[in-house]
């Protein structure tokens, strides 16, 4: 790979501009950060999240409340850990995954990718960029909104219902963060792949939900076995960190594999293919 | 000299590359080609596009120019050859926005983004202050809508935008895919003034456009294509004079001398047309031959003159057959009257 020229060559009249600063990885990234936050869609993904994760935290906290007085039911014994990641789970998962598709598919669809590699040529430094901002921010975002449904869920419970701990708080959150950083680096590797927003859509649904769906229906151990190796159900036992046949150390390593896989055959597809 | 102004008046060596002259800021195509499948797009093209100069790129429906632009800013790899921006690849370039500003597809935005937004994603995408921003805004007259959702524009606003974009490094080299498309008159003037005025500060200026009336008097020199291959690379005066054939217009009081002329000419082979009982039209002879002629017969002219061919002659005749996509339908003569070259 030939070394980068440095500064640009001059025709020797006044330049507009003074001696090249930024650019490279930096610029790279700080155009992914203002491209997130300068389309509205962002702003309502966000909004909506917040919404969803809410609205579950609140519609399990009155069913728990209502179920308070009976035995061994559900709702009631939802921690409010539990139930913020159900939130995620269940609901603002796929308001907050959609950014992430969108910063990829919608590149291509609108045709501004063609801009996009004008400014940013070196194919691998854009979506690693991209995937960097994009995961961060919806750390972040995981990671405040599951306070944010626990105390919904304490909050319309009324003091019913399991207790829970600090610790408890700041490890669930940090794994809720976690889950979402990793599938959306996922998802931003499927998109560089499949280019169009149905299809990054579908491939998403299909790895992290239908296979392994399919693979435990048949409840046979060797296949659930086989399925909680994928990236939907390592997510899951992240996120709960005692559903799995591992701990969260685990399912996080395993999580974080199979994003690399996906960003990895999505930096190949974007150097090999035209634009 | 403060430090400062040292820093701006000083050419600087670009580490890793050889010692800038003017010479190097150039496009240099290198047996270029990309074959899609059984298809050449493009074949063997070999070219420098060089700076001071507007250079218009010119050729037929899918002669391959755009494709030779993509490859020019590096969105489609070569099948073979190479295409260099001052000796290297585009996406060697570590601020390509700087060096070159392209315009390919002016409608490569996102419809929910304002225009500022667009222009300053780009500019922090290759470290270029936001001022600039503004300041190109301004240049392509797009102050009162820049906060507009770019979706909302005409074809004619995306184009300004798109030049906004490719102004906003104040690049040595600029790239223009089709830049007239969509504007009004006065739009269409004002990219002709920008790219001679581009051109007359030095830069390296490469037009492609489908308008030859607009070419002619925009661009110097000219880089035709067809069917993938380089056709013509030579300034714009040859290309229009060794396409046009030698034609005379004759004029003179006397009906009776002319016919004279007429028949003498017609006798030596050469096709005359006489449009009117004092104008005769000589194919195929200098203005240097019908005046000994009607000297040596004694016949009075007020009239003798090259009648000059048009771009567009000169351009039908260089790209006759060389065209991929055609139509069935009868064309237009051209100037001779009657069907078209085909």
């Amino acid at each position: 790979m030939t070394a980068e020229t440095g500064t640009p060559a001059r025709g020797g009249r006044q330049p507009a501009l003074g001696p090249p600063v930024g650019g490279g990885l930096a610029g790279a990234l700080g155009a992914e950060w203002l491209k997130l936050w300068t389309v509205r869609s962002t702003w309502l993904c966000l909004l909506a999240a917040v919404a969803l994760q809410t609205a579950y935290s609140v519609i399990v906290g009155v069913a728990g409340r209502s179920q308070g007085e009976g035995a061994a039911a559900d709702a009631a014994n939802m921690t409010p850990p539990e139930t913020a990641v159900g939130g995620t789970l269940y609901m603002s998962q796929f308001a907050l995954v959609a950014p992430a598709v969108l910063s990829i598919a919608g590149e291509y669809a609108t045709g501004s990718v063609g801009t996009t590699l004008l400014c940013v040529p070196v194919r691998g430094r854009m979506l690693a960029a991209k995937s960097l901002v994009v995961s961060l921010v919806l750390f972040a975002v995981g990671a405040a909104l599951a306070p944010l449904g626990m105390l919904m869920a304490v909050v319309t419970m009324g003091g019913e219902g399991a207790r829970t701990g600090s610790g408890d708080v700041i490890a669930h959150a940090l794994a809720i963060g976690a889950y979402l950083a990793l599938v959306s680096v996922l998802v931003i590797g499927l998109g560089a792949v499949m280019r169009s927003t149905a299809g990054t859509l579908t491939a998403a649904v299909v790895v992290l939900l239908v296979v392994p769906v399919g693979l435990m229906l048949p409840k046979a151990d060797a296949l659930v076995g086989v399925a909680n190796l994928l990236p939907g159900p390592a997510g899951l036992h992240l996120m709960y960190g005692t559903t799995g046949p591992y701990g969260r150390g685990v399912a996080l390593a395993l999580l974080a594999a199979w994003a690399g896989l996906a960003h990895a055959a999505g930096h190949l597809a974007l150097r090999r293919r035209d634009v | 000299m403060t430090r400062a102004a040292e820093t701006r008046h000083a050419r600087p060596t670009p580490a890793g590359r050889p010692f800038a002259r003017d010479g190097d800021l150039m496009i240099t195509l290198k047996g270029l080609t990309k074959r899609y499948g059984d298809t050449t797009a493009v074949d063997d093209l070999s070219v420098e596009i060089r700076p001071g100069r507007v250079t218009g790129f010119l050729g037929p429906n899918g002669a391959g120019k755009s494709t030779t632009l993509r490859m020019i800013v590096g969105h489609d790899r070569p099948t073979a050859g190479a295409a260099l921006i001052n000796g290297v690849p585009y996406a060697a370039l570590r601020y390509p926005l700087r060096e070159v500003g392209a315009l390919l597809d002016a409608k490569a935005l996102h419809p929910a983004r304002s225009a500022r937004h667009h222009l300053r994603v780009m500019a922090r995408s290759n470290g270029i202050p936001r001022r600039r921003v503004d300041e190109v805004i301004g240049m392509v007259g797009l102050e009162r809508v820049a906060a507009r959702r770019a979706g909302t524009f005409s074809l004619g606003m995306s184009q300004r935008l798109g030049i906004a974009g490719a102004l906003l490094g104040d690049p040595e080299i600029c790239v223009f895919d089709e830049p007239v498309n969509g504007l009004d008159l006065e739009g269409v003037r004002w990219v002709r003034g920008l790219a001679r005025s581009l051109a007359a500060e030095g830069r390296t200026v490469l037009i492609s456009s489908h308008l030859l009336s607009e070419m002619q008097l925009t661009a110097g020199h000219l880089v035709v294509l067809g069917r993938g291959r380089l056709i013509a690379d030579e300034p714009i005066e040859t290309i229009v004079a060794t396409g046009a054939a030698a034609v005379v217009r004759v004029r003179g009081p006397e009906p009776g001398g002319l016919t004279a002329l007429e028949c003498r000419f017609r006798a030596a082979g050469r096709t005359v047309e006489r449009s009117a009982a004092s104008t005769l039209t000589v194919y195929g002879a200098t203005v240097e031959e019908a005046g000994d002629v009607a000297h040596e017969m004694g016949v009075r002219l007020h009239e003798l003159r090259a009648v000059t061919s048009s771009l567009e002659d000169a351009y039908l005749r260089l790209t006759t057959g060389r065209a991929e996509y055609t139509t069935a339908l009868p064309q237009d003569g051209a100037g001779a009257g009657g069907r078209g070259e085909r």
